[in-house]
């Protein structure tokens, strides 16, 4: 595909504050059909769920949770690497049994979405093969009664292809 | 919203084997009219179902032909037609 359209700046685009709202994470195999309006590089509109299975939904602290896709060149080929990481308060067994899941899980792999603040909401982990996964779940107890206990989640997918807006409605 | 006699068999196929075979699935999408969809397909309104047949992947259906010899399609208001 060449190049066919700039990008212009609007006044409603201007704000546009950070910050992600929530995670959705299925497993791969849980997804059965994901409909795109064109391929798999335009916006996917409706997610079909294999025998009425669901998305699961994560929250995270505030101002703690963000989504970043890094996708540098090389020999023509972008590797696109995306990552969540966030942060969920109070480690406890039910988050640590969590924690467990997204391990065993992992090796399969999840597929995601991310609702940002401003309400978009960004596909990521639905090539095939290139799904997401727990890179790391480190917890801390901290130290100082100010410090916080806490879990911090770290996601990754190594993939070629860059997340696409997801307009539909997320079957959880 | 009115169809026409060839549009409305062709929906009609398609829901056959959307009840068929795939009523367990669960489908989270948002509809033509703006509404959400976001639960199995066995629990789809008529028509919900219409509009679910546009939006969901094509590997879904498996659309017959016409037949030849179509029914007059008198009355507007009239429900899908019986294969």
């Amino acid at each position: 595909m060449s190049l066919s359209s700039g990008l212009t700046i609007d006044c409603s685009s201007q704000k546009c504050s950070g910050g992600v709202a929530k995670l959705y994470l299925a497993n791969k195999d849980d997804v059965d059909a994901i409909t795109y309006t064109i391929d798999d590089n335009s916006t996917a509109t409706a997610i079909t769920m294999v025998a009425a299975a669901v998305f699961y939904e994560f929250e995270f602290a505030d101002f703690t949770a963000v989504f970043n896709e890094d996708a540098p060149a090389e020999n023509c080929n972008y590797a696109i690497t995306q990552t969540f990481d966030g942060i969920f308060p109070c480690h406890k067994q039910s988050v640590r049994d969590i924690i467990q899941e997204l391990q065993d899980g992992s090796c399969c792999g999840f597929v995601g979405i991310v609702e940002t603040l401003s309400g978009v909401k960004w596909l990521w982990g639905d090539l095939d093969k290139r799904r997401i996964k727990l890179l790391n779940s480190p917890t801390t107890t901290g130290a100082a009664i100010a410090d916080q206990n806490q879990v911090t989640f770290n996601f990754q997918c190594q993939t070629t292809k860059l997340a696409v807006e997801y307009s539909g409605v997320v079957p959880v | 919203m009115y169809f026409s006699y060839a549009h409305r068999f062709f929906i009609h196929c398609k829901m056959v084997k959307l009840k068929k075979k795939y009523n367990k699935y669960r489908v989270g999408t948002t509809l033509a009219d703006g509404k959400a969809f976001n639960k199995c397909l066995e629990d789809a309104t008529q028509d919900e179902l219409d509009q679910l047949v546009h939006i969901l992947d094509k590997k879904y259906f498996t659309v017959s032909k016409m037949p030849k010899k179509p029914v007059l399609d008198k009355d507007k208001e009239n429900d899908i037609p019986t294969l």
